[in-house]
């Protein structure tokens, strides 16, 4: 493989031949690291060397594991949505029948001259349903 | 294959033969390993602070949603009681009103 070296700014180039064997250890790692031989001939020409801090191998365990977690709750997130929107569909129905049976039962009591009963809990329970 | 590099870093390269090149490649590929695993190592702080964060979340929301649905089942059932209760009561109501409207028209 043919490398060229330019700078980034003005003239001149640099060519050197990287032979099969070299060329394969640089592609090998490209492929284990997932990036491509540009991204290492360049760590090493620039000298911009790192270090990790830490044990990558159980980080990425540590990710795995939290992406398995979300995934377990976003799928027992969608279900329990569905049920819970039609269980609260179900109660504004309700609701609605519940304020027309309550309106009912007002004006009878009325017109039969008996004590009108207020119903607190079930007027709020209605409101919140029906809103 | 072409890489382009900064001035200052080309003019040292440029000090350097062939051979010279290919051996600081050479050398180098062990460091260059450290440096990918401590590029991956950054990567995958920050996915997981990111997942943390997005499990809080969800954890969060899953418990407003799961307390949501008990009462919504709770609720369902009071107001199912209360909707036959005062069906009952109406019917029972309606009744009477008739039996007083006759008793009026009778009288007259």
């Amino acid at each position: 493989m043919r490398l060229k070296i330019k700078p980034e700014r003005g003239f001149g180039k640099i060519e050197v031949e990287i032979n099969e064997d070299l060329w394969k250890k640089i592609k090998d790692l490209g492929e284990k690291y997932k990036v491509s031989e540009e991204h290492i001939l360049r760590i090493i020409l620039t000298e911009n060397f790192k270090t990790p801090n830490g044990n990558v191998q159980n980080l990425e365990r540590e990710v795995q594991e939290l992406e398995k977690r979300v995934y377990e709750l976003e799928k027992k997130w969608a279900p329990l949505r569905y049920k819970a929107y039609g269980v609260s569909e179900d109660n504004k129905i309700l609701a609605i029948e519940l304020s027309g049976l309550l309106a009912e039962n007002t004006q009878l009591r009325r017109f039969l001259r008996k004590k009108v009963k207020p119903n607190f809990e079930l007027r709020k329970l209605i409101e919140y349903y029906i809103r | 294959m072409e890489i382009i590099l900064p001035k200052e870093k080309f003019k040292e390269l440029k000090k350097l033969s062939g051979t010279e090149i290919i051996k600081l490649i050479e050398e180098n590929l062990k460091k260059a390993e450290e440096t990918l695993k401590a590029e991956r190592e950054a990567f995958l702080n920050e996915k997981k602070a990111k997942l943390e964060e997005k499990l809080k979340e969800i954890e969060e929301q899953l418990e407003v949603l799961e307390r949501f649905y008990e009462k919504a089942l709770k609720d369902r059932e009071f107001m199912r009681e209360m909707s036959e209760k005062l069906r009952k009561e109406n019917r029972a109501l309606r009744k009477e009103l008739e039996e007083r409207k006759r008793a009026l028209e009778n009288k007259t």
